[in-house]
């Protein structure tokens, strides 16, 4: 749970700061910067304890990130990475579109935590800190842009999937597993009614100076055959990055990540970031060996592969959730990634559950609106209530959905 | 810009900068649109509505795409004008109008919302929303019977001194009598239309398409039907309506000024594109510098019949 930190906090927040950072504020600074309005102190509080903190300050529409301090006792469980996206959203909230940060520069745990999400390195201080150390300095783009953006290629790639590339002015980065929302057409002063909402697509990856995404999709429908006409230099609506992508894989994960179909396309992302610390096996399903999508990316990758086919005309002759119990067996520990059609994804949540092992979904559900307004994309949950697949999603706990009532 | 226009309008005592406001259950509460849309450059917002509990929906599937329009059945779902006051509201900047849409499924429920919201700042004004079902009169919806509307209007007005707007149901034969039960109960201004009560169907599995079988028609498909009705009931009531019904563009939005409306909501629009509020406001002061209209409101009913 994480909280605005109180006046009596700060004594407590003082001496957590000054154990971990040779340079962190100190209790009348701090005291200070709580009394104003554009700073935001919030804590992590474990039975009563303070166990981490952030403190950041909006400044106009820059958000600075000052400090993000957790016990050394709770490092590694996630509460860094909580902390901060809490600070980031606030800070949107407030009206913030860019994150900054300063990082010692023989600090590289700290440079790699913000590298992994989606923080560049701008420039360098030298001797900034009272050590004589040099501070790198860090910023993302916050919140999701809507633009038009331009078509770079858009074409079949041997599969029966096809490769949009699209180049998205002021694309501030995605994690693994966050969409966007594709209008395909020019917005001229009329704009298209037929058909008329946009459809979600997975940002399969960045390419580029970070600024073009590559979309992996098949045509399925009126939406997805009109994406399909559009040639180089055309124009596309986008709204994203949109939705809680994969959290960041703990050290020395062993992973198995599920795709059928489309659903593939969300997993390159999240394949990656297992590969970088970790180990994963990636197993992708699909109809007849011309449906598997995006194999070329996934072997670049330091990951196993398995394949498996309705036709058997590649890799295991059935659905790729017989691999998959096989591997569960050999490693039940592993942490299980899906993302495909419904009944494969429940099926995965199943075969996890029977190996105790922790199984993690990527929903997709028909949505309108992408950004949590509609309420149409409504994914029922355990215990009743619902989270909304577009914001609370797309990735969701599968023992959190309640798959009976999912369609 | 030599000759500015005058893009002000007085909706029923709701001061607006411009005519263009977003449509409940469209907009969210306002704060979902911060990274895409300025909200002081649009007139206001009209909030999702608002029960006195929070309460969730209806089971999937609660939308389907329909040509040029789609359909929904979310089922009241909402955080409750508890938490819309306590948390919502004070995300939202100074100086843009909140309109509070509210619904129940008894007067009484109606009333206490109305309640809760007078007196809160930056609610500039409610929109009672009459498409609901009335559970004690079978599921009938209040807007669909005229003694039911007239009860209802009537206690909700005793209840609060905001601007009070009534949003009207579209599925009703005769529209200008629900306007003129309204007016006589002391609404401030109209509003309309809400969706039109529909159905599809999915032919692989011979079901509808929508878990609730009956949804909710909205978007460009349903614009001629919506102006129909305002034209109609600007022909039966003096009070100022706000005109509903597949607006995506400024030209869409003239249609409804010139057919009656003073003032306009986005709906549908906002998912395509969220910034598509604030395009038409930019675009209906364009089109009047360009056809040298002083006021905005010059245009309120000008429809020229033949
Ligand atoms: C978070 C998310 C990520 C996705 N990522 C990808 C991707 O990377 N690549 C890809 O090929 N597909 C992806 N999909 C599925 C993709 O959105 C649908 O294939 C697409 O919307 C179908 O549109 P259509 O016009 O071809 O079909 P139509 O049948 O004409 O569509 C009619 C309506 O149903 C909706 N719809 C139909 N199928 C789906 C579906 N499977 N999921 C959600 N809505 C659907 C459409 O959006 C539209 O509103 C993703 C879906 C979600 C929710
Ligand atoms: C998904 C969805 C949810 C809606 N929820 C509400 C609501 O809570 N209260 C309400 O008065 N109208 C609601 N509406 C109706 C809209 O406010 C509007 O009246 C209708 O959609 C017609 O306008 P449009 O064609 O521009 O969308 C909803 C519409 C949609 C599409
Ligand atoms: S798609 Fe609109 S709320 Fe999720």
């Amino acid at each position: 749970m994480i909280e605005a930190a109180a006046a009596a906090d700060l004594q407590q927040i003082t001496s957590l700061g000054a154990s971990s950072l040779p340079s962190a504020w100190g209790l009348d600074a701090l005291a200070d910067a709580q009394a104003r309005h554009d700073t935001l102190l919030e804590v992590v509080r474990e039975s009563g304890e303070i166990v981490g903190y952030v403190l950041a300050r909006c400044c106009a529409e820059e958000v600075e990130i000052h400090e993000i301090v957790i016990a050394p006792s709770r490092r590694r469980a996630g509460l860094g990475s909580a902390l901060l996206a809490h600070a980031l959203r606030a800070a949107g909230r407030a009206g913030a579109r860019s994150a900054h940060l300063e990082v010692r520069a023989n600090d590289a745990g700290a440079l790699r935590f913000y590298q992994e999400r989606r923080f560049r390195e701008i420039g360098r201080r030298p001797r900034y800190y009272r050590s004589g150390e040099d501070a790198i300095t860090m910023s993302r783009k916050l919140g999701p842009v809507r633009v038009d953006a331009e078509v770079v290629a858009n074409e079949a790639d041997g599969t029966t999937g096809r490769r949009l590339r699209l180049r998205v002015p002021g694309w501030p980065g995605a994690e693994p597993g966050q969409f966007v929302m594709l209008s395909p057409g020019p917005r001229t002063r009329v704009p298209r009614t037929d058909p008329l909402l946009p459809r979600p697509m997975a940002v399969y990856r960045t390419l580029g100076d970070g600024d073009e995404i590559e979309i992996l999709y098949k045509i399925s429908g009126r939406g997805t055959a009109l994406l399909a006409g559009a040639g180089s230099g055309d124009r596309v609506g986008v709204v994203g990055p949109l939705g809680r992508g994969f959290a960041p894989p703990a050290e020395g994960e062993h992973a198995l990540l599920v795709g059928g179909g489309t659903g593939t396309a969300s997993l390159l992302g999240q394949a990656a970031a297992v590969a970088s610390c970790g180990q994963a096996t990636v197993l992708l399903g699909a109809r007849t060996a011309g449906d598997l999508l995006g194999l070329a990316e996934f072997r670049a990758l330091n990951v196993g592969l398995e394949l498996a086919t309705e036709d058997g005309s590649a890799g295991h002759h059935g659905f790729i959730t017989e691999p998959l119990a096989k591997a569960l067996a050999a490693d039940p520990g592993a942490v299980v990634y899906a993302c495909g059609p419904t009944p494969m994804m429940r099926a995965a949540a199943e075969l996890a559950r029977e190996h105790d092992a922790r199984c993690v979904v990527s929903l997709e559900n028909p949505m309108a609106c992408g950004f949590g307004v509609c309420l149409g994309c409504a994914a029922p949950l355990v215990g009743g209530g619902f989270g909304l697949v577009c914001r609370d999603g797309p990735v969701f706990d599968a023992s959190t959905v309640d798959w009976g009532n999912l369609s | 810009m030599s000759a500015a226009v005058d893009t002000c309008v007085d909706l029923g005592g709701i001061a607006l900068r411009n005519p263009v406001l977003t449509a409940s259950g469209t907009f969210g509460y306002g704060t979902e649109f911060a990274p895409f849309l300025d909200l002081t450059t649009i007139g206001g917002f009209v909030a999702k509505s608002l029960t006195v509990e929070p309460r969730t929906g209806n089971l999937p599937n609660r939308i389907h795409e329909t040509p040029s329009g789609m359909l929904n059945a979310i089922g009241l779902e909402n955080v409750g004008v508890d938490a819309f006051i306590a948390e919502k509201l004070p995300e939202i900047p100074d100086g843009v109008p909140v309109v509070a849409s509210v619904f129940g499924t008894a007067p009484s429920e109606y009333v206490e919302v109305c309640k809760r919201l007078t007196g809160v700042p930056k609610v500039a004004g409610i929109e009672i929303n009459a498409s609901c079902p009335h559970v004690k009169a079978g599921g009938i919806e209040f807007g669909q019977n005229a003694e039911l509307l007239a009860g209802l209007v009537r206690e909700c007005r005793a209840a609060t001194s905001l601007p009070l707007l009534v949003k009207l149901s579209p599925n009703v034969t005769r529209i200008a009598d629900m306007a003129r039960v309204a007016e006589a109960e002391g609404a401030d201004g109209l509003a309309m239309i809400n969706t039109l009560q529909a159905l599809d169907v999915d032919l692989a599995t011979r079901r509808p398409v929508l878990r609730n079988v009956l949804g909710g028609l909205s978007g460009p498909a349903i614009l001629p039907v919506a102006l129909r009705m305002v034209w109609q009931a600007s022909q039966s009531v003096a009070i100022p309506i706000c005109g509903i019904g597949g607006i995506s563009t400024a030209e869409d939005a003239i249609k409804f000024l010139l057919c009656g409306a003073t003032a306009v909501q986005v709906g549908t629009a906002s998912y395509l594109n969220p910034m598509a509020a604030g395009e038409v406001a930019a675009g209906i002061e364009a089109w009047c510098a360009e056809q040298g209209v002083a006021a905005v409101r010059d245009l309120v009913g000008g429809l020229e019949l033949p």
